[in-house]
């Protein structure tokens, strides 16, 4: 089925084809709209939140893009997945390679395979990034602030719509001192195809 | 008459499969009666075993229910070439009807008419009213038929419903695993078809589910998931009624250049008048 060197390689093919935006003004971009939200909410509970919405409304958008492109470019595996292990590898493999083009890893199974970790040696979202340390007055609370949660809602608003209810945290990150990132995903459930309410109430 | 119906049909499978010699699954869809897919009658054997059982089920609306896997829609397409001379009467003969675009909610996305397959007496707002009600039950048959492809499917492989084909039109869709569904609409014309369904090579480049995916990839997301605008759980459907206030603030497909993309494009296929 979806072998690790065939998802790597798919993701590669994908990332030459995708238009590219320069990494450093997305790394500021983003850096702003955090600061932004940050002076906004104060909380970095509130703003985490809040990024992790933001996230899911990109993730809604993403899958459909990739879909699109990975079915067209003849790599059938986007529609083969047969368990979770198959969605990660397509998640972390060409998901983050097309749409980022780093490389992630994915690791962590748990016993009953319902989740799973992605580890990404390199964050392009955090280029320009420190953290404040704990000496300033609010430096303690920002350490509490997942600056790359973005991600977190990415993959949960793409796999809900594949029908898959999942769950991310950043669980390391290289902001706070690690070496890596990761983002742990565990998967909540898997929804059934069903008509909506819009639909009965046509 | 109901029963010759499922006899000629049946006569097809078991020679297709005698000239296939496979346990590919042919399918075809025959609806006897034009109801809603509340009650259909499906079954996976040989034919000599459907005899007995499907002249049970005669007065109901029972169909035989087919999904094809590998593209092959027409049985007789595929054992004649096609003669020189009827090319002349593609254009006057096939119609697309309309196209749908359904979300996984049952939600109707996107729904246009091409033309009109009856009479042209019926006002505007009967029109909406027709359209409605005709994407409605296409979305409920796609449902349906969906979970029996489920069922029907061998192991192994992806259950893909390519198309549905009744006694008066064709209804080809395509089904993304986000849930997105296009449904094309179009009347009968075997040469037409025979050539938008092509031997099952998906890279031709007039094959209806080509077209659709081409629509798919090329044209949806390009144009609408792409939007700035775009919100996946508010799109304003209804064409002709802006008077409903529910619809402000909405995301428009209007406002998107989706169809005069999709228009340019469907007039490019050969099969579309």
């Amino acid at each position: 089925m979806a072998s690790k060197s065939q998802a790597a390689q798919s993701g590669q093919a994908l990332w030459t084809k995708m238009p590219k935006a320069n990494a450093e003004l997305f790394a500021l971009t983003y850096g702003s709209l955090v600061t932004e939200l940050v002076r906004d909410y104060e909380d970095p509970i509130e703003v985490n939140a809040q990024l992790e919405r933001i996230g899911h409304s990109i993730g809604v958008r993403c899958v459909d893009e990739f879909l699109s492109k990975a079915d067209v470019a003849g790599m059938g595996m986007a529609t083969q997945c047969q368990n979770l292990r198959d969605t990660a590898e397509v998640v972390a493999k060409m998901g983050f390679k097309m749409f980022l083009g780093i490389q992630a890893e994915v690791g962590g199974f748990s016993q009953d395979q319902r989740s799973f970790s992605i580890y990404l040696q390199e964050n392009p979202l955090s280029t320009f990034v420190e953290l404040p340390g704990d000496e300033q007055s609010g430096g303690d609370d920002l350490r509490r602030l997942k600056y790359s949660n973005i991600y977190c809602g990415v993959i949960r608003g793409a796999l809900e719509q594949v029908n898959l209810k999942v769950e991310c945290n950043i669980v390391r990150d290289t902001l706070k001192g690690d070496e890596l990132n990761e983002i742990r995903v565990e998967l909540k459930e898997v929804l059934a195809d069903g008509a909506g309410d819009d639909y009965k109430e046509e | 008459m109901p029963g010759c119906h499922i006899t000629v049909m049946l006569l097809e499978l078991e020679s297709l499969w005698n000239l296939t010699g496979t346990s590919h699954w042919i399918f075809q869809v025959g609806w006897q009666v034009r109801r809603r897919v509340g009650s259909c009658f499906v079954s996976s054997q040989r034919s000599s075993e459907l005899d007995e059982e499907t002249t049970d089920n005669i007065s109901s609306s029972s169909a035989l229910i087919f999904p094809t896997l590998a593209g092959v829609q027409f049985v007789r397409a595929t054992s004649h070439p096609l003669p020189q001379s009827h090319k002349q009467s593609f254009t006057t003969k096939m119609t697309v009807h309309a196209l749908h675009i359904f979300d996984r909610k049952g939600k109707t996305l996107f729904t246009k008419r091409y033309s009109q397959p009856g009479s042209n007496q019926t006002t505007p707002a009967q029109d909406a009213e027709q359209l409605a009600e005709q994407r409605k039950l296409i979305f409920g048959m796609l449902f349906s038929l969906r979970e029996l492809m489920g069922a029907l499917t061998p192991e192994g492989e992806i259950p893909a419903l390519h198309s549905v084909k009744t006694g008066a039109c064709t209804l080809h869709c395509y089904e993304t695993i986000s849930g997105i569904r296009i449904a094309l609409y179009t009347n009968n014309n075997p040469t037409m078809n025979a050539i938008g369904s092509r031997a099952g090579v998906e890279n031709a480049r007039t094959s209806f589910q080509a077209a659709l995916k081409h629509i798919y990839s090329e044209i949806w997301v390009e144009c609408v998931v792409r939007s700035p605008l775009y919100r996946p759980g508010d799109i304003r459907v209804n064409e002709g009624e802006s008077n409903n206030d529910g619809d402000i603030g909405r995301f428009d497909i209007r406002s998107t250049n989706f169809e005069q993309k999709l228009d340019a494009f469907l007039q490019s296929m050969p099969w579309f008048r």
